[in-house]
């Protein structure tokens, strides 16, 4: 007989789903040509008759809603999460006078290397890629969850560090220097020490298709 | 007829025969497929390509539920029983059909008895 269940996997590569569903829908579909072949007055047409791209398609859409969940689960509430802890992070460093992390200014280069929230970060990058691993997540996801704080302040300098930094009429803008600077001390700085946190949480990898399989078998 | 509105008709009468087999006995996959083909006379019959799709979107619904159990032969299936919004869906599913079946039966004198 057989192994449905690889030729399946081979034939629905673009089967774009979260892991374990994506295996239960190979093993159920393996099953229904298991029994098909076993019974051949009811074989319903060869498996080389069956348009798999079609069939794929039209399964992803069939679970469209359970992907969505898996997306918002693994990568839009870690993200939001570690998101909202950083901004906790900096309302504290304000309210105490800590020195919150903001652009380089003349005269202020200091505020995008503030050391205490630096030191915050490992712990942040943990946090973002901790829920996100408990979500399955994958490890792009993981990643993403984790470097959060570091893409919204990329975002940040572009949005309007940017335009300031390339207005050479605008005399309350940001030299380019500092512009750098700001550019080093809150996305480039940030992104390795979050990433420091989050490497033990990448290493795990989501349950492989194969631990999944033996579970329905 | 378009071929959106055959696939239409397909897949409503595919979803008041699957509700309607589930409101007998809980089946797996290959089970429903094999009994619509049977009991239809195989006027009515779902490939895998065509059973699937419609059985996951009706899980999604809400109206079946799939669980995985071992058959008479010891092997895992994965099992569909109605739920009951699934049971609420079956009787205005049928009305509308039998609706259907009397406009066209007025319409064309063609009866679905």
């Amino acid at each position: 007989m057989p192994d449905w269940k690889k030729e399946i996997r081979g034939r629905m590569q673009r089967l774009n789903l979260a892991p374990e569903t994506r295996e239960e829908v190979i093993a159920e579909l393996a099953s229904h040509l298991e029994d098909a072949e076993s019974e051949p007055s009811n074989r319903q047409g060869s498996i080389s008759a069956i348009k798999w791209r079609k069939l794929a398609t039209a399964i992803e859409r069939s679970k469209k809603g359970t992907v969505m969940n898996r997306r918002i689960k693994s990568l839009w509430l870690p993200s939001l999460a570690n998101l909202a802890a950083m901004i906790a992070l900096v309302i504290l460093f304000d309210r105490f006078n800590l020195q919150e992390p903001g652009l380089a200014t003349p005269g202020h280069v200091g505020r995008a290397f503030r050391i205490p929230f630096l030191f915050m970060l490992p712990a942040l990058g943990a946090l973002g890629a901790f829920l996100a691993q408990r979500a399955q997540a994958s490890r792009a996801e993981r990643l993403i969850a984790g470097l959060v704080p570091s893409l919204l302040w990329l975002a940040v300098l572009v949005l309007v560090g940017l335009p300031l930094a390339l207005d050479p009429q605008d005399f309350s803008g940001i030299p380019m220097r500092h512009f750098a600077l700001s550019t080093i001390g809150l996305v480039i700085l940030p992104a390795l020490l979050l990433l420091a946190g989050i490497l033990p949480f990448l290493r795990n990898s989501r349950p492989r298709p194969q631990e999944s399989e033996e579970s329905y078998a | 007829m378009t071929k959106r509105i055959r696939s239409k008709i397909a897949r409503g009468s595919g979803e008041l025969a699957i509700l309607s087999l589930l409101a007998e006995q809980p089946l797996y996959g290959f089970e429903i497929s094999k009994q619509i083909g049977e009991r239809t006379g195989g006027a009515l019959q779902f490939t895998l390509a065509s059973l699937y799709p419609l059985l996951y979107e009706m899980e999604k619904r809400g109206w079946v539920e799939g669980h995985w159990q071992a058959n008479e032969a010891g092997r895992d299936r994965r099992y569909y029983r109605l739920t009951t919004a699934g049971r609420r869906q079956l009787a205005p599913l049928r009305q509308e059909w039998r609706s259907f079946f009397q406009a066209l039966d007025s319409l064309a004198g063609v009866s679905h008895a």
